[in-house]
């Protein structure tokens, strides 16, 4: 059976102690202590030459958000694709198991594109979105999706989709759908606060 | 002992599919649950500023 010291429920097991862990982050103390100790990170962030470049040419930042704009929609559309097609709300005429691995590699590069330049745009504003609530709350959200698709739901995926069980698979697109929308939520929002 | 490797290999996969559901279902639970929460706040707040605004 399993080689884990876990026992043959190993991934489940740390799947609830990472959901304690963020859960116990976001609702202690910890957090705020953490939230000090990081400020000269963003303090440093704002001095690199992405800041500088950020703050001072405002055609570069705008370049950057754009690409940042056009990842986070082909994110968007491989999730929605992906997790329409589970639902069988649409492309039921391809096999699922295609579209969810091309998907993958759609979503796994949109992440790229997205991540890179929200660092130099998080560079730029870097003392803003700081003291601004909802940038936290989207950091969380982006750890908590990109957890869930590449230790959760990816290794679900691999498997044959007829052997695992219909609820629990459209729970998954559902869940999918419902993190991804929230990252895409708050990240607008930031545009909209301070 | 090939005949061995070959019998545990189903049953290994059928329990990493096993792992695979449960550590899925607790994950999408926690999620849904959370989103419930946290939009249902959202919506609420945004009544209540509604409300304060305009008085419904």
């Amino acid at each position: 059976m399993s080689n884990s010291i876990l026992g043959p429920y190993t991934r489940t097991i740390v799947t609830i102690g990472f959901i304690i862990l963020v859960f116990g982050f976001s609702f202690t103390n910890f957090r705020s202590d953490m939230y000090v100790v990081i400020f000269p990170f963003f303090e440093w962030m704002e001095t690199t030459w992405f800041g500088i470049i950020g703050k001072t040419w405002g055609a570069a930042f705008a370049f950057v958000q754009t690409i940042h704009l056009l990842g986070l929609a082909l994110l968007g559309g491989s999730v929605l694709a992906a997790e329409g097609r589970i639902l069988g709300l649409l492309m039921v005429d391809v096999p699922a198991k295609t579209i969810v691995n091309r998907c993958h590699t759609l979503l796994s590069w949109s992440l790229i594109i997205t991540i890179s330049t929200g660092v130099f745009m998080a560079c730029g504003v870097a003392l803003k979105i700081y003291y601004l609530p909802v940038f936290w709350y989207k950091m969380l959200a982006l750890m908590a999706g990109v957890m869930f698709h590449f230790l959760v739901r990816r290794p679900l995926l691999e498997h044959d989709l007829e052997t695992i069980n219909p609820i629990i698979l459209r729970m998954t697109a559902v869940s999918s759908i419902l993190v991804w929308f929230l990252v895409a939520a708050t990240g607008r929002w930031i545009g909209f606060s301070g | 002992m090939n005949e061995r490797i070959e019998e545990a290999n189903p049953r290994e996969e059928e329990a990493d599919v096993k792992d695979a559901e449960s550590s899925a279902f607790v994950a999408a639970f926690s999620i849904i649950g959370f989103s419930i929460v946290y939009w249902a706040l959202q919506i609420q707040s945004v009544q209540e500023l509604l409300d304060l605004a305009y008085g419904f």
